[in-house]
């Protein structure tokens, strides 16, 4: 009887020979590889983003609390309140209004009589509209200072004499009766 | 049918026999796989939280404006209770009505606080006036305008105009004639009333009345 042989070792360094893929394999491969890897990162996605979802919504429900709890506040000032202070703020812009174009004619006034040398002169002095007129009847000096006076004062501007007559006996005495007219430069109050 | 089945089949193996075609055949399943995963599923749900997190935008925005308003009203209302005494002031000096009688009876007091006859009081219409006055304050101002005459002294007029012109109840001369009396006998001391006066004055007030009970 022949010794057996020990079996050799046998590396098969071929690759194994394998039937052609069908088409449903080429489709099972393609799911296990390629479109496993986009469906993952899609879930993934569609997993974070839920997540921020909830959290974003859990913030708009608390938001929508404050807001009703901030208008419930708002509510009590607005329709009691605020209205008052409206009123009282438009009231205050209109008084500021009202006294910036409101006049003020004491000084111009109490300049006029300044000039006025002789305090029992027969006189009328008429304020309107930012211009005053003095009338009366008096001696032509005095007018003409009256006139100079009030051509150089910074109160008063367009200064003109419009009426000057003189009677018979006024020639004599050298008296007659005036008009003057000026327009008083600044005759609003100190602004607010 | 099944003839047409085969006949395709072999069509599509024998595209897809080449390795080029191959990859270019599974790159383009790929992409359209994607983009159907992107417009089915995450294109909406990221969009979701996109308008979710809009909204929670817009009410952050409505939140601060509605503490900014609140806290403005707050400190309004601690304000105008610190300065009550002063708000109560300028709703006499600028009431919500004319109160006639009690216009009468400050200038009543005016003249006779400057030693001045007070001679007359009139109302003058003002209907004109109220639309050429509210072109410049709101709709809510009237106004009235009297006319007062008297009598005194130079000095003494010069004192009433200046009240008046000072006088924190607004109360604006329109006019003003001042005229030495006719006739007198002249002297040349001023502390006679030898001057008559009259005078245009127009004074405001609001068409509203404020209940500051509520305030405090």
């Amino acid at each position: 009887m022949s010794k057996k042989q020990p079996e050799k070792r046998v590396f098969n360094l071929l690759k194994p020979v394998e039937p052609p893929q069908t088409a449903w394999d080429k489709v099972y491969e393609w799911l296990i590889g390629k479109a496993r890897v986009v469906i993952l990162v899609t879930e993934l996605v569609i997993a974070v983003a839920f997540i921020f979802k909830v959290i974003e919504d859990t913030n708009a429900k608390n938001k929508e609390k404050q807001i009703e709890k901030l208008n419930a506040e708002l509510s009590f000032y607005g329709k009691e309140l605020e209205p008052i202070f409206r009123i009282t703020q438009r009231k205050v812009a209109d008084y500021v209004t009202l006294w910036n174009g409101a006049t003020d004619y004491t000084e111009a006034l109490q300049e006029v009589y300044s000039y006025i040398s002789n305090p029992s002169s027969d006189i009328t002095i008429r304020i309107d509209e930012g211009s005053v007129s003095v009338f009366g009847y008096e001696n032509l000096a005095a007018l003409e200072e009256l006139e100079t006076s009030l051509k150089g004062s910074a109160t008063f501007s367009s200064v003109q004499v419009q009426q000057l007559s003189l009677e018979e006996s006024g020639v004599i005495e050298d008296r007659g009766q005036y008009a003057v007219v000026a327009k008083i430069a600044d005759f609003k109050r100190t602004q607010l | 049918m099944k003839i047409e089945l085969n006949t395709y089949k072999r069509k599509v193996d024998s595209a897809l026999s080449t390795s080029k075609n191959k990859s270019f055949a599974i790159a383009t399943i790929t992409i359209a796989f994607v983009l159907l995963m992107a417009f089915a599923g995450i294109i909406p749900s990221l969009s979701s939280l996109g308008v979710q997190i809009e909204a929670n935008g817009k009410r952050d925005d409505l939140i601060s404006k509605l503490e900014r308003k609140l806290t403005t009203l707050k400190n309004l209302t601690r304000e105008y209770n610190q300065k009550s005494t002063v708000v109560n002031y300028f709703n006499q000096v600028f009431p919500g009505e004319l109160f006639q009688e009690q216009l009468i009876t400050a200038m009543d007091e005016l003249c006779t606080k400057n030693n001045l006859q007070l001679d007359n009081i009139t109302f003058l219409n003002t209907e004109f006036d109220q639309a050429t006055l509210q072109e410049i304050t709101s709709k809510q101002v009237a106004l009235s305008r009297f006319s007062i005459t008297g009598q005194g002294s130079r000095e003494d007029v010069l004192k009433l105009l200046g009240d008046l012109d000072n006088k924190r109840r607004i109360m604006n001369v329109k006019n003003l004639i001042v005229t030495r009396k006719t006739g007198s006998e002249l002297v040349s001391d001023p502390t006679f009333k030898e001057y008559r006066f009259s005078m245009q004055v127009e004074i405001y007030y609001t068409n509203e009345t404020i209940d500051n009970t509520k305030v405090n």
